[in-house]
């Protein structure tokens, strides 16, 4: 049975009433959010404050904070983008997976990692590569009660493996031109909570791997376009706007009177195409278990800058995630800058960066391919005697009522 | 016209009877996927059995990506290498059928049959450029224009000119003139009837 569209037009309408009230009570937030924005309070005051925040007697504040030392910059500050280096490498990675399937008589997963390397400067045919790898032992696919591992899990492994594959690639192109930059298509903060299986050791792989990019002198940057989540800054902006008495009793977890609105509503407008935000990190327990964890220190603490991305057609806001052994390397953030603004002016319209989008290509496991797999692997159960399960009654009814509804049509016949 | 390494046009996709399509890279496209090349391709389970074809059409697909690109103001030189020689972008060569034949001790198909194969080749079998004696010996008979004026769906006035410009360069110097005012008389019995297309026909073959 399809949609009866006629029956939501009615809610449709109310929709759009509603629609319009938001983005009235949103442009009224946002004029505040740029007004504090544009009249940060001094250094000194927001060092106060952060302290405060950062106290035992405050909890609950995940907003941004300026970074200390030599790599400050003003809460405020924009830069445009600085001139591209004449050669560098650019590296990305993606990864894409197929579920284990509790249904099936053997449990397997598969996740493939596709990566890209874009030679900047050089007139090379560009590089790519996929690793795609089978997992079946029972070992992998099973908890320790014998139980087929959740997708939550195979997720964090495939993060695990698509920041591992960076990093071989990276230390593998450790000797072509500098500077490196390694492109992972998701933010760089992961963390994995206790119910994913072996989630301490994930951990410590995926420091491992940051460990490996960080020797191979790669600057690592995690780029989230669109991010439609983050209110890091929205969050500092409002601590800004309290007294201490005031954000000792206040809810920081939330953005206070600018509640709704998000760092990408900010910065969509104020950033122009090619412009980035000041490098800030964020207050969070897990950032700093990054800080100070087992294996990591002081160079993985992640920060982040947002990025007006353009094609000269189009522009889209991007955070990028940047370890700190990048922020604290004025020349690697400004040449990382520059070499994301030209790479997202290279696919048409479209502002993203290029070898990002061909690293997705190459992952990506359509539905397709993942058919041709189950055929393959049910050609090797049928000849040890194993009948698969295809489909059970309740797929193979839902298959059959939604299957494409044929048309009686008597012209065409043969023809190529 | 037979360079070894320049000889497979492609696989097959899909075929019948009539004709046939296959698919080949980007990046192999080629002299051996020119308009109007005889292309010849073993039948279904009968590797001796041949079918002769004629290329008529060449279409090198596009994605979104592609799409993208070709809205930018310039293409950066390294994605366009990237594009052409390594993304999968797909070329289908279509084939119309007309003769079939069996191949001799050196591997050639000679003396073949004008007509349309008893059965279509096979998906995934290589499809290759005729040798020029195939050519010459498969264009000794005038019998395959009618398959090709005849059929639907195809640019045939073109694609019957083509085919002869294209076959007397498997003919020595001295005859290909003889050949073409030959094949030209042929056409002008079929196409007696039809005096524009006979003369628009009789123009591109003009030697």
């Amino acid at each position: 049975m399809a949609l009866e569209f006629n029956k939501i037009v009615e809610q449709v309408h109310k929709m759009s009433h509603m629609l319009d009230a938001l983005d009235f009570d949103l442009g009224a937030r946002l004029a505040v959010a740029r007004e504090r924005f544009a009249n940060p309070p001094p250094l000194r005051v927001i060092r106060e404050r952060v302290a405060l925040v950062q106290s035992p007697q405050v909890s609950g504040y995940r907003g941004a904070i300026p970074l200390n030392g030599p790599a400050y910059e003003p809460v405020n500050a924009i830069y445009p983008a600085p001139p591209p280096p004449p050669s560098a490498t650019i590296i990305a990675a993606d990864g894409s997976q197929i579920y284990p399937n509790e249904q099936m008589p053997f449990h397997y997963y598969l996740i493939n990692v596709g990566l890209f390397v874009y030679h900047h400067g050089a007139s090379r045919v560009p590089e790519q590569l996929t690793i795609p790898r089978l997992a079946f032992h029972k070992d992998h696919v099973h908890d320790a009660r014998g139980r087929v591992i959740s997708a939550r899990t195979v997720d964090a492994r495939r993060t695990v493996r698509e920041m591992q594959e960076l990093g071989r690639l990276a230390w593998a192109k450790r000797g072509e031109a500098r500077p490196l930059i390694a492109l992972y298509d998701n933010h760089l903060l992961f963390g994995v909570n206790a119910d994913v299986v072996g989630h301490k050791a994930i951990m410590r792989a995926y420091m491992g791997a940051l460990v490996h990019l960080h020797d191979a002198g790669a600057l690592l940057a995690g780029y989230v376009d669109n991010p439609v989540r983050s209110r890091v800054v929205i969050r500092l902006l409002y601590l800004l706007s309290l007294s201490d008495d005031e954000a000792r009793r206040a809810d920081l977890s939330s953005g206070g009177d600018l509640e709704g609105l998000k760092d990408i509503h900010l910065f969509n407008s104020v950033l122009r195409p090619g412009e980035r935000s000041a490098i800030m990190v964020q207050n969070s327990p897990r950032n700093l278990a990054y800080k100070a964890g087992e294996g990591g220190g002081a160079s993985y603490e992640i920060a982040f800058f947002y990025l007006k991305t353009s094609s000269g057609y189009q522009s889209s806001l991007a955070r990028v995630d940047i370890p700190m052994w990048v922020a604290r390397d004025r020349r690697a953030v400004d040449e990382l800058h520059a070499l994301l603004v030209a790479q997202c002016a290279m696919q048409g319209r479209n502002p993203y960066p290029y070898a990002l989008t061909r690293a997705d290509e190459l992952a990506v496991v359509t539905g397709r391919d993942k058919q041709k797999l189950e055929d393959m692997i049910n050609v090797e159960l049928r000849k040890r005697g194993v009948e698969p399960v295809r489909f059970t009654a309740k797929e193979w009814g839902k298959a059959l009522a939604r299957s494409p509804k044929r048309k009686h049509d008597m012209g065409k016949a043969g023809g190529v | 016209m037979q360079d070894t390494e320049q000889t497979v046009v492609g696989r097959v996709l899909r075929a019948t009877t009539r004709g046939f399509a296959c698919g080949t890279h980007s990046r192999r496209v080629g002299p051996p996927h020119d308009f109007g090349a005889f292309v010849r391709v073993p039948i279904a389970n009968d590797g001796a059995c041949c079918v002769i074809g004629l290329i008529y059409a060449v279409e090198i697909k596009d994605d979104q990506l592609v799409n993208e690109l070709v809205m930018a103001d310039g293409i950066d030189p390294n994605v366009l290498r990237d594009q052409r020689e390594n993304r999968m972008v797909p070329v289908e060569i279509d084939v119309l059928n007309v003769g079939y034949g069996w191949r001799d001790g050196r591997g050639l198909v000679v003396n073949a049959a004008h007509s349309l194969p008893p059965r279509p080749p096979m998906s995934l079998t290589d499809v290759e450029l005729c040798a020029a004696e195939e050519v010459y010996d498969f264009t000794q008979s005038c019998d395959f224009f009618r398959l090709v004026l005849n059929a639907p769906d195809v640019p045939s006035d073109d694609l019957l000119a083509a085919a002869l410009r294209y076959a007397a360069f498997a003919y020595p110097e001295a005859e290909r003139y003889a050949f073409m005012v030959r094949s030209g008389r042929h056409i002008a019995r079929l196409l007696g009837s039809d005096l524009k297309r006979l003369s628009h026909v009789l123009a591109l073959i003009r030697p």
